[in-house]
């Protein structure tokens, strides 16, 4: 056994409401950059629908991603063979218009423009051209269903449904949607590292951020096409490629990621999760039926006195064993196994796991309702009676069966197809709002709200918990940031007494001089 | 006067709004977007107010007024002067003839609140305004000084002004009208604050404008304060304003003062003074609630008697306000705020005409128009509108109903054209259109297209989707006409404008009648306002597109 310690994220995803105030924060602190306008570490998708860059999904284009043969696994785009064939050929990568080119608007023209018969107006020009442009693709162009017969009827997760279905989810009053909000998984088996011919990209021990170093970087950009989710972003203008360093000073002084602190949602959480590193490898190369499964198995409880003692061996601090114990993404992930991977089947091993909507699930129901019907007036039955919702539990697992989002485009989203593994997840989610509901309207028997909990593995207790650190979590409650040992950092630098009284001033390098 | 008005010898100036003596000529702009943003009826607006370029190509209706004098020709350009207090530039400010810079968000001390949260903001000062900008308080200021000095020499003496007033909700007047009589028709005596408006009369003295801004005056004093049918005397904290260590004072004509001169000298006095943050205040609200309702309700006061939240106090923390009859909501304890929460259970009667809540009003205007109960009634059709008269006369054509809600990406024009958004949107306020609409249209997502009706056009481009129903287009509001908007094709190579290009201002009657309970007016609250934008239009796909 191994153990190391991993910084890991839930995102809960019937919280987040698609305000994009993620990655505003983001993009304001990271990317406001010449060559880095068009890169957001962190963005919001609409699902269904294509993302950014378009169709990132899919690996028949971008060739992300690891590939299983016979017993192990290798990068499906790049890797050290392929990239020796191809050494200055990298063919899947993304172009600017998979992501968007970059715009501004002409906004002197307002104050400068000549006396005219007309207002001015402002024309929008490339950030990378300065010439006039015609926008046509953004980093969040198919939101809320916009463009639906380009975009969301081309979601890479909709191949294997039938026509029939697929038709159904774009249906006015039967459709649904909702928001992926996205950033660097931080993989235990990340591609990107893997693909790197210069060895610049590296998985910070202490916490397990994922980064490029900027002085090694030759600008190869086989980490962007390994990336299947493409999270690493090559900056035109500095040659080098960037990525979410999941704001790691900001970690290393408390504070949470700007993401997470920003959050109007509250959706995010952030806490420590030991592995054992022994079984990364085994992990990644499980059959695709049993890779969420293996992860999952990865994980190590940081209460079991034998784990304890191993991450103790393995120089892991006992502030970081503590954080691990409170950690709120350990609870989810492992405790109550609401959380999952996104796309486990990319084989990178994610250290961000989703808590999957149910929301537009509960909100459909193709049963008719009769009595319910009869209680209208005719003049508001403008619609069809199959559409009313019901919200009564007499079914209790009916409507997760009878979801407006098929289970299969779920499925293709967190379980690698695996139905029955999200209907668990979504099960105990309507477990804990029957249970719930029990406790605060009282209007459902307590045999009834007893055979939901158990039949989702679930307790009353259990479901208070879920109850309290989804809905009344703290900032404190939803981010346990391990402290910092920057004594250690420090430490394996040089002699301590040489720069005490000295840290954090003069210059780390020594200035160029002549320029 | 009132016999005047009588003999009709003294006319209104609203009985002739076209005659040059009688429309507004100058106009302040403060913190909205007014040209854009809450102009319904835009292009009319732009010719007739403003007298620059317009795409409004609608006729005048045969039918006349006869109350109101007719014009043949409608004057164009009624406005002298616009001025603008803005730290943005839009829509608004390009068509002002002086923009102030005025101070962000993030530059000036101001308070911020609302019954719909039950806390106060501050607005704090992180930096100094920018360039030459200038806090609105500090413009407006200064305004008042130059205002003062030049009446020196133009209006020295202090002038008599007659002041109009409506009959007021939560006054005596709100029982005065039982049913529909007009006095100017003869249908009945005319009585001021019975029959017909209150008459007032007052003293202006321009010389002293600049004084007054700078300090409280004794009305405070004297009469106390009060809104929505509260009211309580504050003499004493006016007093302890002038004789304590912690209020700024002014010697104005060799008598002391409360100043409120700085902004934050300013929200000082109103926190000092208002019963939702001077616990002393609360209580005697509360009190004179209770002589006037003969309920048991200073308790609702208890535990804040001692509650004194100052700007400073803001600053370091949003507080929360008291409880107060001023807010129908109850917030003892912590509790969450809701209101009428004042009303279900302390029983306090609604500032209705019966104490109660209406469901069915006893109005001869609502009974006549059939807004005497909540029934569903259907949207009229575009030729009760009028909005494509002209428009139509081309030949058939494919009509949409046009709606103009709330944009996801902003409030109203605020951070609609910032670069963030609009990279996080379609770089436009875009018009939705259903999938099926669009096919029949032979448009596809992104194409730019022309969103027009008599009234006026926007173009933009189109975003289809599942989300619309067949029928309906929508462009969120507010879109500005600062960023990428092309000219229009169809209204001969002239500049489109905005959502409110397409739409007119439709009145509801029934907010014209008053002196009846909750029907009786008050400032922001009840009145005659345009009250919906819905409208129809032609969406066509440019063809050609010329900046």
């Amino acid at each position: 056994m191994d153990v190391r310690a991993q910084i890991s994220m839930v995102f809960h995803l019937d919280k987040c409401i698609g305000c994009h105030t993620c990655s505003i924060a983001c993009k304001n602190i990271w990317t406001d950059r010449k060559g880095a306008e068009y890169q957001w570490w962190n963005n919001v998708e609409t699902k269904p629908g294509t993302g950014y860059p378009t169709k990132w999904e899919d690996q028949d284009i971008y060739k992300g991603g690891w590939e299983k043969n016979d017993k192990s696994i290798n990068l499906r785009g790049a890797g050290k063979k392929k990239s020796l064939l191809n050494i200055f050929h990298n063919p899947h990568l993304p172009v600017i218009d998979d992501y968007y080119e970059p715009f501004t608007y002409r906004y002197l023209d307002l104050i400068e423009s000549p006396a005219m018969d007309d207002q001015p107006t402002a024309r929008p020009v490339s950030l990378i051209t300065g010439k006039p442009i015609d926008i046509k693709m953004g980093p969040n162009w198919d939101d809320d269903l916009s463009g639906t017969p380009d975009y969301a009827r081309k979601d890479p997760n909709l191949r294997d449904l039938p026509p029939a279905v697929q038709e159904a989810m774009f249906q006015l009053e039967r459709m649904a949607f909702f928001y992926l909000p996205r950033i660097c998984n931080h993989c235990l088996n990340p591609a990107c590292v893997a693909s790197c011919p210069s060895g610049a990209i590296y998985k910070r021990g202490e916490d397990g951020i994922v980064l490029i170093n900027q002085q090694v970087c030759r600008a190869w950009r086989m980490c962007v096409t390994a990336c299947p989710y493409k999270k690493s972003y090559y900056n035109w203008h500095t040659g080098k490629s960037e990525k979410c360093i999941l704001c790691y000073p900001r970690l290393e002084a408390g504070y949470a990621p700007a993401c997470m602190h920003s959050c109007v949602g509250r959706i995010r959480y952030l806490g420590v999760l030991l592995y054992d590193a022994d079984q990364i490898e085994t992990a990644a190369s499980e059959d695709t039926s049993k890779l969420v499964e293996s992860q999952l198995n990865m994980l190590l409880d940081p209460n079991d006195p034998e784990v304890i003692k191993a991450a103790k061996a393995s120089g892991i601090s006992d502030s970081t064993i503590k954080s691990a114990q409170d950690s709120p993404t350990y609870r989810f992930v492992k405790e109550w196994g609401l959380a999952l991977p996104l796309h486990p089947e990319f084989r990178t091993l994610p250290m961000l796991f989703y808590v999957p909507p149910l929301l537009p699930v509960m909100a459909s129901l193709g049963v008719q309702d009769k009595e319910q019907g009869d209680k209208l007036d005719p003049i508001a039955k403008f619609w069809n009676d199959d559409w009313l919702y019901d919200t009564s539990t007499d079914n209790l697992w009916g409507t997760i069966e009878e979801a407006r989002f098929p289970l299969k485009y779920m499925a293709n989203l967190f379980t690698a197809g695996d139905e029955e593994k999200i209907k668990d997840v979504l099960k105990k989610l309507m477990a804990v709002r029957i249970h719930r509901r029990g406790v605060t309207v009282g209007d459902i028997p307590a045999e009834k709200v007893q055979k939901a909990l158990s039949e989702a593995g679930l307790n009353a207790e259990m479901a208070d918990s879920i109850y309290k650190l989804t809905s009344l979590a703290k900032f404190d409650d939803r981010f346990v940031i391990p402290p910092a040992h920057r004594e250690q950092a420090i430490e394996m630098l040089e002699f301590t007494g040489d720069t005490k009284g000295s840290t954090g001033f003069g210059f780390r390098q020594k200035p160029e001089r002549g320029l | 006067m009132l016999e005047k008005l009588k003999s009709k010898e003294l006319e209104y100036a609203v009985g002739d709004p076209e005659a040059p003596e009688n429309h507004p000529k100058v106009w302040y702009i403060w913190r909205g977007n007014a040209i854009m943003g809450s102009m319904k009826g835009h292009e009319y607006a732009l010719k007739h107010y403003l007298g620059t370029h317009s795409n409004a190509i609608a006729e005048d209706s045969e039918d006349h007024p006869s109350e109101v004098k007719w014009h043949e020709q409608a004057p164009t350009g009624k406005m002298d002067l616009i001025v603008d207090l803005n730290f943005r530039m839009d829509s608004s400010a390009l068509y002002s003839d002086i923009v102030l810079p005025a101070a962000s968000w993030y530059e000036k001390a101001d308070l911020n609140s609302t019954d719909l949260h039950s806390f106060i903001h501050p607005l704090g000062q992180a930096i100094a305004p920018v360039w030459e900008s200038k806090t609105d308080w500090d413009i407006f200021k200064q305004i008042a000084k130059a205002t003062s000095e030049l009446a020196k020499q133009a209006l020295a003496e202090p002038q008599k002004d007659v002041v109009i007033t409506p009959i007021s909700h939560d006054s005596d007047g709100e029982i005065a009208q039982p049913s529909v009589k007009d006095w100017y028709k003869g249908e009945c005596e005319a009585i001021p604050g019975k029959t017909m408006h209150k008459i007032t009369g007052g003293e202006r003295d321009d010389t002293k404008i600049y004084d007054k801004y700078c300090t409280l005056g004794d009305n405070i004093r004297t009469k106390g304060l009060g809104a929505h049918g509260n009211h309580y005397l504050c003499a004493d904290e006016f007093d302890e304003m002038l004789t304590s260590n912690h209020f700024p004072t002014e010697m104005v004509e060799g008598k002391l003062r409360p100043s409120i001169k700085e902004d934050e000298w300013a929200a000082n006095a109103v926190l000092h003074l208002s019963s939702l943050t001077n616990g002393k205040l609360t209580v005697r609200a509360y009190q004179n609630a209770e002589k006037k309702t003969g309920l048991v309700l200073a308790d609702l006061a208890q535990g804040s008697e001692d509650v004194r939240i100052r700007y400073a106090d803001l600053l370091a923390q949003p507080r929360r306000y008291n409880t107060s009859p001023l807010w129908s909501g109850l917030m003892n304890g912590g509790r969450a705020y809701s209101a009428y929460t004042y009303n279900v259970e302390p029983l306090v009667p609604w500032r209705t005409l019966t104490g109660r809540q209406h469901i069915y009003l006893d109005h001869e205007l609502y009974i006549a128009y059939g807004e005497h109960l909540p029934t569903y009634k259907p949207s009229p059709k575009p030729e009760a509108y009028g909005d494509l008269r002209d428009t139509l006369k081309g030949g058939e054509a494919k009509i949409l109903n046009c709606l103009t809600p709330h944009g996801k990406w902003h409030i109203h024009s605020t951070y609609m054209e910032n670069l963030r958004m609009l990279t996080l949107s379609r770089g436009c306020e875009p018009c939705w259109l259903n999938e099926t609409d669009a096919i029949d249209l032979g448009i596809n997502d992104n194409d730019w297209v022309e969103v027009y009706n008599d009234h006026g056009v926007y173009c933009t481009r189109a975003v289809v989707s599942s989300r619309i129903p067949r029928g309906v287009c929508i462009v969120y509001h507010v879109p500005e006409r600062t960023t990428g908007i092309p000219k229009s094709q169809v209204r001969g190579n002239k500049r489109a404008g905005g959502h409110n290009s397409f739409t007119r201002i439709h009145l509801k009657p029934n907010y014209l009648c008053g002196g009846y309970g909750q029907f009786s007016y008050h400032f922001n609250y009840w009145g005659p306002i345009a009250p919906n934008r819905d409208t129809h239009v032609i969406v066509k796909k440019m063809e050609k597109l010329v900046w």
